[in-house]
């Protein structure tokens, strides 16, 4: 039997970019190259490892501009099978209730075209909203269980799935006995792969299906701005002191010294316990 | 009553092996505030396996009321049990604010409980206030509505996020960001005791083993922590000897890791630096072949002064420091060492 994956994905302003702000204090999606989500490349590193060592169908999936193609191709180029993307200008503004309310309605969109679904993957968090709540928030609305902070997702011979999930001080090791779940992945238990050449060519050439909220059934008051449950009520910018990081370059002992250089120059010697 | 019929400002305590995280005490203390503004009852809830003795220590902190929920099945966390149980009461008792604490547990158990409740939730917010606000779109005003102010897009933002329309409001908070207060061990508060049944699919994930390890170095008492990551993996023995000299030459230095480092096996799990392991504001932190991933910046990026000695000068830790020397850490600490020592 084949299994039926999900991978819920998010394309991010890069953050090895410097970020423009706009007037409002929030990123400047426009003018910041954007990336697939660091967590998400694990999730989908997750669901391939799965697709490795068993048969199944890895659909990445994710809510965003027409742009977040991009980020689907990619998922695609890694090894994925299929890619959806859910876009409207209907759901700009929506917050994580109403993401997650958004993304059920096309998983269950999903079920209908391609039949039940056995895992779903997302990433940990985000690095532009931080609050790792969609994937808890899709689990809810699927009605399926949830486990999140997981580095290691395995099929077992008993039909059962193993998770290593990580807690503070320490870890779990959870058995799911039975299917569907959703996991979140963390970016400590793997490393993505990077795309072959074969799945670039298959990048390029596949066909991203593309819904809109009426393709997915969705009720217009669950979503945007007027549909979520949350409101930014105020933004307060906050005065950012620390100055970028100094690269230093050289030979080792180059190195040092410059570094004690620039220490003493922006007087900081004192926490190395040294004088000037 | 401004939400009638909710009322009262709750907080889910969260526990293991019995004893009760800090951070749980520390959301009560916070919650024992809002609910004196707003003159309403402040409640707690327990989940777990005999967990009753801890009643007495919430009402202590703070809590009118202690709902205990005791059960075989919540002896460690899970989400559907717990979820299930929480929202019952919420539903039942109808409080207005509910916190949690935002752990590895609290970021799965509240935005879930907040999906099932369709409440809004602000994550992991450093301040909660009370105060009037007009929504514009429904035109309804309203006198004391819970603001819960939360650090946005890398901390260059505070962002105020209210949550009217939907009760109970939720917001989960960082450990650590509200103080722990004084217990006041004559306070006198209600236990009720819950008890709880499940359906046969609230229990398909099984906890089969828990490896926490008791925090017995406490990194953050260090002024100076040499921490090592995943750079260390050509000879690991040679790498922490190289830190932990490092370390002894530094003002109040203490030898730190990443937890890739722990995991491989590297370094002990005491010494993880991290969203899991401790969150440290020393005066200098030196991270060695650590690329930084989120968990770990988010425990260290608060440290006064930090270098990175990285091969990789774009790696994530950049973002963090402020000086980064590229280069093996075996071969930049040596000369760093040797210039310290030279110093001295």
């Amino acid at each position: 039997m084949t299994l039926k994956i999900l991978v819920m994905i998010k394309q991010v302003p890069d953050p090895s970019r410097n970020r423009r702000m706009t007037a409002e204090g929030s990123i400047d999606r426009e003018s910041t190259p954007a990336v697939m989500n660091r967590n998400c490349k694990n999730a989908v590193e997750q669901a391939l490892a799965i697709k490795d060592a068993h048969p199944a169908e890895v659909t990445v999936m994710t809510m965003g501009p027409p742009k977040a193609d991009i980020a689907l191709r990619e998922g695609i180029s890694m090894g994925c099978d299929r890619a959806i993307l859910l876009t409207d200008r209907k759901l700009a503004g929506s917050d994580t209730w109403s993401t997650a309310y958004a993304l059920a309605c096309a998983v269950r969109r999903f079920v209908r075209d391609f039949g039940a679904y056995d895992m779903v993957f997302a990433g940990m968090q985000t690095t532009d909203g931080d609050t790792a709540h969609v994937g808890p928030q899709l689990s809810e609305r699927l009605d399926i269980p949830v486990v999140a902070y997981c580095e290691r997702v395995t099929l077992e011979k008993d039909g059962s799935t193993r998770v290593r999930r990580i807690i503070e001080g320490g870890y779990e090791l959870l058995r799911v006995k039975k299917l569907p779940c959703l996991f979140t992945i963390t970016g400590t238990g793997n490393e993505p792969r990077e795309p072959s050449l074969k799945g670039l060519i298959r990048a390029k050439r596949a066909q991203v299906i593309s819904w809109n909220v009426d393709d997915v059934q969705a009720d217009v008051a669950k979503i945007g701005l007027a549909g979520s449950p949350t409101i930014v009520y105020k933004v307060n910018k906050v005065e950012y002191t620390k100055p970028p990081c100094q690269v230093i370059r050289g030979s080792p002992e180059e190195m040092v010294r410059e570094l004690l250089k620039r220490m003493a120059a922006d007087k900081k010697l004192e926490v190395l316990g040294i004088a000037a | 009553m401004p939400h009638e019929p909710y009322r009262g400002v709750w907080i889910v305590a969260e526990q293991s092996g019995g004893k009760l995280e800090r951070v749980s005490l520390e959301i009560l203390g916070k919650a024992r505030e809002l609910a004196e503004q707003l003159k309403v009852p402040c409640s707690a809830v327990v989940l777990g396996e005999n967990v009753k003795p801890l009643a007495r220590e919430l009402i202590a902190h703070g809590a009118d009321t202690v709902y205990v929920a005791e059960h075989r099945e919540l002896k460690h966390y899970r989400n559907l049990p717990y979820r299930r149980v929480v929202c019952d009461l919420v539903r039942e008792h109808k409080p207005e604010i509910l916190i949690l604490g935002a752990t590895t547990v609290g970021r799965e158990l509240a935005p879930s409980i907040a999906a099932r409740l369709e409440s809004g939730i602000t994550a992991d917010a450093t301040e909660l206030v009370v105060g009037p606000y007009y929504d514009k779109i429904t035109k309804q005003e309203y006198q004391e509505i819970f603001q819960p102010i939360r650090p946005s897009f890398e901390e260059s933002v505070l962002a105020t996020i209210v949550g009217p329309r939907n009760m109970p409001q939720m917001a989960s908070v960082r450990p650590g960001v509200f103080p722990l207060k004084q217990p006041d061990p004559k306070r006198k508060g209600e236990v009720i005791a819950v008890k709880p049944t499940f359906h046969e699919e609230d229990l398909v994930v099984v906890v089969e083993k828990v490896e926490k390890v008791e925090k017995t170095l406490d990194l953050t008492s260090a002024k100076s922590i040499a921490s090592l990551g995943m750079g260390v993996h050509q000879d690991p023995e040679r790498g922490k000897k190289l830190c932990a000299e490092l370390a002894a030459l530094l003002p109040g230095g203490m030898v730190g890791s990443s937890r890739a480092a722990v995991e491989a096996g590297y370094m002990p799990r005491q010494n993880q630096v991290g969203q899991t392991g401790q969150t440290v504001r020393p005066e200098l932190y030196i991270a060695s072949g650590i690329s930084g991933q989120i968990q770990h910046i988010f425990g260290m990026k608060h440290s006064k002064v930090i270098i990175a000695v990285n091969t990789d000068e774009k790696a994530p830790i950049t973002s963090a420091a402020d000086y980064c020397l590229v280069g093996d850490l075996f071969a930049v600490l040596p000369a760093l060492i040797a210039e310290l020592k030279a110093r001295k």
